[in-house]
């Protein structure tokens, strides 16, 4: 019950602050876009499209299609904007007058920030399942292909966004201001692990010290891989084999561990 | 039944940037409050009462010292199924209806969906807002919005309410209103303990106050015990002749305030009947004899005054 009630009213708060009905609509002008580029109705324009893509098979070219339509940027706009949704639902829960209500209530301080947390990855879910399901749909329809582990992407970027959220949700408690929790994670999530995922490419081509590469591998182990995480995600819809399950499982531990600091420090908290 | 038991209860709060020095809010505080009354807790502001309240409630952690509710330790948080808590300037999600403002505290209270449902009528009825009730928060007045804040502290039917300026933003017929509730809750038994600026109400409501300053306890007890000043009695009488006043002057130490009125003061019962006599044999008519008291109010500054001066 008391979870049911921070889940609907996380809700009723995306809902009307109607960054989700902007979020909705943002998607639905992709989806149109990327769907006026899809024109099979021919034999010729399924051949074009075939050699477009590098495929033999019209079967692997529309799963190459699909996955690329969820690798390319402006599926991370998407979900930047998700990320700026979500970061003011932890700094107007700790308003004043707010939080004092919420912890009066017989809801232990951990189970706040449990609900808080799982009411946030539940919105995100809807919104993915409405952006990749259509998608899906869309192309499934269009091509005839019903290619259904394509689906799989809901959950992976769902997690995907846990990781990162985790993060939102402990500098949103410190903080308590949605711009700077919004800045710290976009750096965090751009710039620092998209260089750490590609370091030996952009750093070690450069520096070959190894106490250097020592301080960088520890970063890259220690801090969440988003593009790491999103690369098996591809591998386990294309049907391939993953190599290692290594950045899934450091960032899930990094999740964890945010969510564990996040409740620390939240329960030793005056308001 | 001792509902809420403070002893020695210390609270300090980090320094303020720049500042060596922590703020000290409670010192050495100590309180008991027992089942059924209706406690009034006074004081300027700083003076250290919202901290209490909020350490009562787990929102603030003391820094030293015992603090029961229900006789159990406010680590362990299932006393706060029987508490209700209205905290001043109080901020709901303002995309909620007022009914949903209840059904969402309802919830985290852990009622179920049909207690909820039938609570939610009867208190936004009983704080005459049943029509508001689909109508978003936004458009409500602030008296509205004391009137669900109180019908939200009180929507788990709690033993035990702690109000932080419960009549504030009210007109004089919403705090009637909200006086009358209060009063009522009281006489079913409930436990309220309550944080106001407006010592009339406080004086009308309260069985017993207690007066905090600068994070300490200056005075506690009931209203009649802080409000007395003494054995000091009011006659108001008819005409009294130039003998009769000497006599009241002299030989009973009495202050006259007109001809027709004058103080006397007295510990004894005997004394004072015997002045009642002494004005009966003149022929003077007792139109009315009390028991002076002083406004709570007055005690009020005189006693924070006392502790500047000091």
């Amino acid at each position: 019950m008391i979870f049911l009630a921070l889940i609907t009213n996380t809700f009723r708060e995306a809902i009307q602050k109607k960054f989700i009905l902007i979020v909705f609509l943002v998607i639905s002008v992709l989806l149109i876009l990327f769907l006026s580029f899809l024109s099979l109705e021919s034999v010729e324009s399924m051949n074009e499209f075939m050699m477009q893509l590098g495929q033999d098979s019209f079967r692997d070219a529309i799963i190459m299609f699909q996955n690329s339509l969820i690798s390319n940027i402006p599926f991370y706009v998407v979900f930047v904007l998700l990320m700026i949704m979500t970061s003011s639902f932890i700094p107007s829960m700790l308003e004043k007058g707010n939080i004092d209500l919420l912890i009066s209530k017989p809801i232990s301080r951990t189970n706040i920030i449990i609900g808080k947390f799982l009411a946030t990855n539940a919105i995100i879910f809807v919104v993915l399942a409405y952006l990749v399901g259509t998608i899906w749909l869309m192309v499934s329809l269009k091509s005839g292909i019903w290619h259904f582990p394509f689906l799989l992407s809901i959950v992976g970027f769902t997690v995907i966004f846990a990781i990162l959220y985790s993060i939102i949700l402990f500098t949103g408690l410190v903080t308590q201001n949605s711009i700077l929790t919004i800045l710290v994670n976009l750096i965090l999530f751009f710039p620092i692990t998209g260089i750490l995922s590609a370091r030996e490419q952009m750093i070690y081509t450069f520096v070959s010290s190894g106490p250097v590469k020592f301080i960088i591998d520890f970063f890259y182990y220690v801090l969440p891989k988003p593009w790491d995480v999103h690369a098996i995600m591809l591998k386990l819809i294309a049907g391939e084999t993953v190599d290692s399950w290594q950045p899934l499982i450091t960032s899930l531990v990094f999740m964890i561990a945010m969510l564990a600091l996040s409740i620390f420090y939240f329960k030793k908290k005056d308001y | 039944m001792s509902v809420i038991t403070v002893n020695d209860l210390r609270k300090e709060y980090p320094a303020k940037s720049f500042s060596k020095e922590k703020i000290v809010a409670l010192k050495k505080f100590s309180l008991n409050v027992e089942k059924g009354d209706i406690v009034g807790l006074l004081g300027p502001n700083g003076a250290g009462k919202t901290t209490l309240v909020k350490i009562l409630l787990g929102i603030v952690f003391p820094t030293e010292g015992e603090v029961k509710v229900f006789d159990k330790d406010i680590k362990d948080e299932s006393y706060k199924k029987k508490v209700g808590y209205l905290p001043e300037n109080h901020k709901y999600p303002n995309y909620l209806k007022g009914g949903q403002v209840l059904e969402y505290f309802g919830r985290l209270n852990g009622l179920d969906e049909k207690t909820i449902k039938s609570k939610t009528k009867e208190y936004l009825t009983l704080f005459g807002i049943e029509k508001w009730e689909k109508t978003n928060i936004k458009k409500y007045s602030k008296g509205m919005l004391q009137r669900l804040g109180l019908a939200q502290a009180m929507i788990n039917d709690p033993e035990l309410l702690l109000l932080d300026e419960p009549t504030d933003g009210g007109d004089p017929i919403g705090r009637k209103h909200i006086r009358d509730v209060l009063l009522h809750l009281k006489g079913q038994g409930k436990t309220i303990f309550l944080n106001s600026h407006l010592l009339s109400e406080v004086e009308l409501i309260c069985d017993k106050v207690a007066i905090l300053n600068k994070g300490e306890l200056l005075k506690e007890g009931s209203v009649d015990e802080i409000t007395a000043t003494g054995n000091n009695y009011k006659f108001i009488t008819s005409d009294l002749p130039d003998d009769v006043s000497n006599a009241l002057l002299m030989q009973y130490k009495a202050t006259l305030k007109s001809k027709t009125e004058f103080m006397y003061s007295t510990e004894s019962v005997e004394e004072l009947n015997k002045l009642i006599d002494f004005i009966r044999s003149k022929q003077i008519l007792l139109h009315n004899v009390s028991l002076e008291r002083s406004t709570l109010e007055s005690m009020f500054i005189n006693i924070i005054g006392e502790q500047k001066e000091q």
